[in-house]
Order: structure tokens, then C-alpha cells, then sequence
């Protein structure tokens, strides 16, 4: 046949300058060689090219050999994986051959839990069934007691190597909440695992709470050399941390709600981003952790940065990137602290480009503040607030606002524009500061209701202790009203200032 | 590479000059500079437009020949995107558009469609929304 003979042909030298499959068509049928000049087709051409077309694929993808085709379905999630295996006679145990990720969703996106036998069944029948190694291993599933099927499954991941492994049992749940399970100790089965580097294969560790001690995870991560990312998320156990070399890839390291935890000691070249959420600790790190460039924090640790910053110097004064995230109990001062002011020492930051804080704060209350904060980092070129409001009485204490001329400041973002009149100033004097300022970012997202409820009770509390009605709260009531307040400073705003109302 | 040189004569019986020049163009933006400053977004659009114009075949062909050249990451590439014309789509529309025979009975079918019962839920050739069972 002379499709067949088409198929099997040759290649086109390399020198063909022809599109290929036009070159292809042209090898066996001597009816269209006047055509090959011509751009335009014929009806016949193009029927042709259709067959021929259909041919080719069906030779092309049934051509490829074994390992490309799980390469290429090694792309697909689980689920698409799984239903390959009904194509065709030889695609039927393909998927269990294919470096997949392992991804097992126990949560519906609502939050409720799937089925407990049925995940767990479901688990176990694709483990047993899969007999390859892995790309990664993900488990998101509530489990709140000592279970001997999840050893059976870290053991599972660990033996086909996945190279991403994730065990989040907290998946919906604050991960303050206290998680039950806890890792078993590898040193029983370390003759398992054999060598040194028997987890060299490891490149992401992600535990959310799962219980960890000390000696487990020192083990792990001398045995992962290929280690990238850690994070490990509301360990109980957790006492310690010390993490050395040689560890040469180790650029990620976050550690939160482990309420034991002491100190952590981070003695690796390679860091180049920290984040940590939790109470005070001992934290140390290389002599000069050079690469150090991105800290994020959250919880009082975050407080002390901030209120004793120069406690932190010794790792803080070389980085891009900072993101501070208040704890929220401290709702009346977080963005105003007294200490802050009279405190002598403020440190600058002269490598920082960016800085993200997340804090509460009250509705109407001055943001003036802040302008210390972006005098504290001459390079800034990226500053974002972000700030979950309440309403409170509000203070009417004079503005407190240095003023300092800043060369690089071009992105300002504010999450939780309310239209306030303290926010237009906080703008306004924004813009004197730096007139290099590029683009003002408003995004309107609120939570609306909790506050027109929290008005609602304040009024009725005011009345009573006061007797007389409360002065107006000069806000925006809803996302449509706010982002009509952002439109009416548009226009206030200089031409060369952009603004994104989100 | 001496393959770079076209007037050099080693013969790649496995590739051809279509497919080489893509590999070759698609190596050339993989190791340039600036290329590797990007974001993972700005890296994806750079790496789409290079690619519009190839279809699926194009893909397959790239696949295999960067296979035998050992170009990983041109192989990586053709196979993501191949996967992505996959993703989420009925096993019927795979056999159609891929052109792949199907040689189970109707019997065998039901029995291996039995067995995954699971990954048969929310497909749906227009919605690319998975649900969740």
C-alpha cells in the first residue's frame, strides 16, 4: 500500500528546506510533483493531506517507544493517568510504569473529609498496584491518631523514591491545632535503607502535622543530599533543629507552629529563603549566610524582629526580601508601637527591595507610620500592606510621620482599601516621599460583613455608655463602593502614577 | 556540537531537518542569559510562542528526536505539552485524535473501567474543571 510505504520511507535529508510532511507526501504519489511549487492547494491536496495526516499520527505516537510515552504521561495527574490504561492493549499497564506524582486529595474543596476506608483503600490499591518509581508523593488527609498505615505509606514513598514528598494531616485545620501522628523513628529500619545517602533522591519534604523528633529528622537530612525545600508545619516534637552540611541544594527551610521548638540552628551555604511562624527561639545561622536573600515571619517571633531589631542583625541586614506577618492578638498597636518610636536603635535594611506586613488594624486609624518603614530601606522598590481591619473607637492622636526623601521607591500595594480618608493620606504623602512612585496597587478585598456587624455593635454600645450617637465612620460599606472611592483618588493622583483597583 | 553544522556530514538517521532546526532554536533561547533571569510565567510564554506552530505530530517527532540526541530539556518540553493536549480529556477523544486503535473487547473494557471506577468521574471534553470525587 502506499501509505504503508510512505510511513517507512526515508527521513528528508537535512538540508530540506520543505515542511516535512509535505515532503513525505511527495516521496510515493507523482500526481501532485507539478503542485510542490504551488502555496495553494487543491480540494484533492487537502483530502489527501487529511488521510495522510491521520496516518502519520496513528504511526508517529504508536511508534514511540516505551520511555517516552511514560515520559509523557508521567505529565498527567493521577486520575488522567489511571484512565489511560482502557485506550488500548498496550497502554493498559503503561501507567504503572510511569514516574507519576502520587497525589491523594482526602479533602473535598469545601473542606469536608472524603471517606476514611474508601481513601485509605484507595491508597492501597494504587500503591500495590504501581510498581515503578515515583515523581512525588502527596497525602492531604485529617488524621488525628497513630496510624499504622501511614508508616506503611512513608515507607512505600521512600522505597520508590519520590522525590517530592508531602504528608500534610492538617489539610483544612489551623495547624496551631494539635496533630496526633507522629513520624516513627528510621533508626529501627535503618538497615532498610542501607548507605549514607540512602534518601539522595529527595529533593522537597513537606510534614504538616506530623509529629517529628529531633534524631528522626537529623537523620533524614543527612541522608537527603539532594534536599531543596523543608518544611516542616505543627511537629509536637520538635525541640531542636540543626541543619549542616553537607546539604549543598538546601535553599528553602520553613518551620511553624512546632511549640517545642527551642532553637534552630541553620549552618548551610545554600539558604536562600527562611520562613518561620512561632514564639521566640534561638535562631542562628551561618557566620555570613550569604545567600540569605528572603525571610518571612510570623507570630511573636515576628514582634521581636520588629521591636528588637537589633537583636536579628546579624542575619537580617542583607535582605531583598522581607515579609512580616503580626500576630494578631495585638490588634490596638501593632502597626503604631510606642516602643518602635522611642526605641534608639532603627536598623537599616540596604538590600531590601521588598516588603510585604500583614497586621490589624482599626478602621480610620492613620497609616503614617509606615513611612518609617520604608525609610528604614533606601533600595525599596516594592512595599505592600496588607491589613485585616476592625472597628474600634478610633484615636485621634496626632499623625506621627517622618519626612525623608526616597529615590527608589516604584511599587506600593495596599490590600484591604477601605477608602478611608487616614489611607488618601497615607497616599498622598506617599507620593511626596517618593516621587519615583510608579504604580499605587488598591485591592478592595474585606471581609464587609464582619465589619458592618462590628459597627453595628460598637453604635449600639456607644449609645448606651454615651447616650448620643456615634461620629460616622467614613468607610466604604461594600467592594463596589470602595472601588469607587479608589477611582475618585485616581483622580487625584499625578499622571505618571498608575492605579490597579483590584 | 558538530550536528550544528548542517555541511557536516554525520548521518542522524532518526531525526530530520524540520525537527533538528527546532531543537536546535529551542536550545539556543534555553541557554541564552536573559532566558534563565525569567520568571517561571514569563518562561512559559517565551517557550509557547516558540512553539505555536507545531502540532501534535510535531511534538512526537520532537520527542523522539530529542530522545535520541539526549536534549532533556527539549524532551521535557514536547512531553508537557503533549500531556497537555491529553489533560482531562475522555479516553474515546484520546483514541480519536491520537489515532490509536482499540483492540480490548467490549467486555475486557468494562472489566478495566470497573477496576479505576474513580478516575472516570469528571471528565468532560469542554469543561477542563476536575471534580473531585
Amino acid at each position: 500500500m502506499v501509505i504503508c510505504f510512505l510511513s517507512q520511507s526515508g527521513v528528508s535529508p537535512m538540508n530540506s528546506t520543505m515542511p516535512y510532511r509535505k515532503y513525505r507526501k511527495l516521496e510515493g504519489v507523482d500526481l501532485f510533483s507539478e503542485k510542490r511549487q504551488d502555496e495553494s492547494c487543491t480540494v484533492l491536496e487537502d483530502l489527501w493531506a487529511e488521510i495522510l495526516t491521520q496516518d502519520e499520527s496513528c504511526t508517529v505516537l504508536e511508534d514511540l517507544p516505551d520511555e517516552i510515552l511514560t515520559q509523557i504521561l508521567s505529565h498527567l495527574n493521577l486520575k488522567e493517568l489511571v484512565r489511560t490504561s482502557v485506550v488500548s492493549s498496550r497502554w493498559r499497564d503503561l501507567w504503572k510504569f510511569t514516574p507519576v506524582v502520587l497525589e491523594f486529595d482526602g479533602c473535598y474543596t469545601d473542606g469536608a473529609n472524603k471517606d476514611r476506608k474508601k481513601f485509605k483503600a484507595w491508597v492501597n490499591h494504587i500503591l500495590n498496584l504501581h510498581q515503578a518509581h515515583v515523581d512525588g508523593f502527596i497525602v492531604r488527609f485529617y488524621l488525628d491518631w497513630p496510624a499504622g498505615f501511614m508508616d506503611k505509606w512513608i515507607n512505600r514513598a521512600l522505597k520508590k523514591e519520590a522525590r517530592n514528598i508531602e504528608i500534610n494531616l492538617l489539610p483544612m485545620s489551623n495547624p496551631a491545632h494539635r496533630g496526633y501522628y507522629a513520624l516513627p523513628s528510621l533508626q529501627k529500619s535503618l538497615h532498610s535503607y542501607g548507605a549514607k545517602s540512602a534518601f539522595c533522591f529527595l529533593t522537597s519534604l513537606k510534614l504538616v502535622g506530623v509529629g517529628i523528633h529531633d534524631d528522626t529528622l537529623h537523620y533524614f537530612l543527612a541522608s537527603s543530599t539532594s534536599l531543596e525545600c523543608l518544611t516542616i508545619c505543627g511537629s509536637r516534637f520538635t525541640r531542636s533543629l540543626r541543619i549542616v552540611d553537607p546539604l549543598p541544594k538546601l535553599k528553602h527551610i520553613e518551620i511553624s507552629h512546632c511549640n517545642k521548638m527551642k532553637s534552630v540552628e541553620i549552618l548551610v551555604e545554600s539558604i536562600v529563603s527562611f520562613t518561620y511562624d512561632g514564639a521566640m527561639i534561638n535562631l542562628f545561622f551561618n557566620k555570613t549566610p550569604k545567600n540569605l536573600s528572603a525571610l518571612t515571619l510570623a507570630g511573636k517571633f515576628c514582634q521581636s524582629f520588629f521591636l528588637h531589631a537589633y537583636k536579628h542583625l546579624s542575619y537580617s541586614f542583607q535582605l531583598e526580601r522581607l515579609n512580616l506577618d503580626f500576630p494578631n492578638k495585638h490588634v490596638k498597636r501593632p502597626l503604631r508601637s510606642l516602643a518602635f518610636y522611642k526605641s534608639p536603635y532603627l536598623p537599616q535594611y540596604l538590600n531590601l527591595k521588598c516588603m510585604e506586613i500583614t497586621a490589624s488594624s482599626i478602621v480610620g486609624r492613620n497609616l503614617l507610620f509606615c513611612t518609617k518603614l520604608i525609610e528604614m530601606c533606601p533600595l525599596l522598590y516594592k512595599f505592600r500592606i496588607k491589613t485585616e481591619r476592625s472597628i474600634f473607637i478610633p484615636d485621634l492622636s496626632a499623625a506621627e510621620a517622618s519626612v525623608f526623601h526616597h529615590e527608589n521607591l516604584k511599587l506600593f500595594e495596599l490590600v484591604g482599601y477601605l477608602g478611608c480618608p487616614s489611607e488618601e493620606e497615607f497616599i498622598t504623602l506617599l507620593l511626596k516621599i517618593a516621587p519615583s512612585l510608579m504604580t499605587v496597587t488598591l485591592d478592595t478585598e474585606n471581609d464587609f460583613n464582619e465589619l458592618a456587624w462590628q459597627c453595628h455593635f460598637i453604635e449600639k454600645k456607644f449609645d448606651w455608655v454615651n447616650g448620643s450617637k456615634l461620629p460616622e465612620f467614613a468607610y466604604a460599606k461594600s467592594r463596589i463602593e470602595a472601588k469607587e472611592f479608589a477611582e475618585r483618588l485616581q483622580s487625584k493622583l499625578p499622571q505618571k502614577t498608575q492605579m490597579v483597583i483590584l | 556540537m558538530g550536528k550544528e553544522r548542517r555541511t557536516n556530514v554525520i548521518p542522524l538517521p532518526e531525526v530530520d531537518g524540520v525537527t533538528l532546526e527546532r531543537i536546535i532554536g529551542f536550545l539556543k533561547i534555553y541557554t541564552e542569559e536573559s532566558f534563565q533571569q525569567f520568571t517561571v510565567q514569563e518562561k512559559k510564554k517565551r517557550c509557547d510562542e516558540f512553539f505555536a506552530n507545531c502540532k501534535f505530530n510535531d511534538f512526537l517527532t520532537l520527542a523522539s528526536a530529542s530522545n535520541y540526541m539526549g536534549a532533556q530539556v527539549v524532551l521535557d518540553e514536547a512531553c508537557q505539552r503533549t500531556a497537555d493536549m491529553m489533560k482531562n480529556k475522555s479516553v474515546a477523544w484520546v483514541r480519536k485524535n491520537f489515532g490509536i486503535k482499540n483492540n480490548f473487547t467490549p467486555e475486557e473494557e468494562e472489566a478495566m473501567r470497573e477496576k479505576h471506577e474513580w478516575a472516570y468521574e469528571g471528565v468532560d471534553p469542554d469543561d477542563d474543571e476536575e471534580d473531585i470525587i
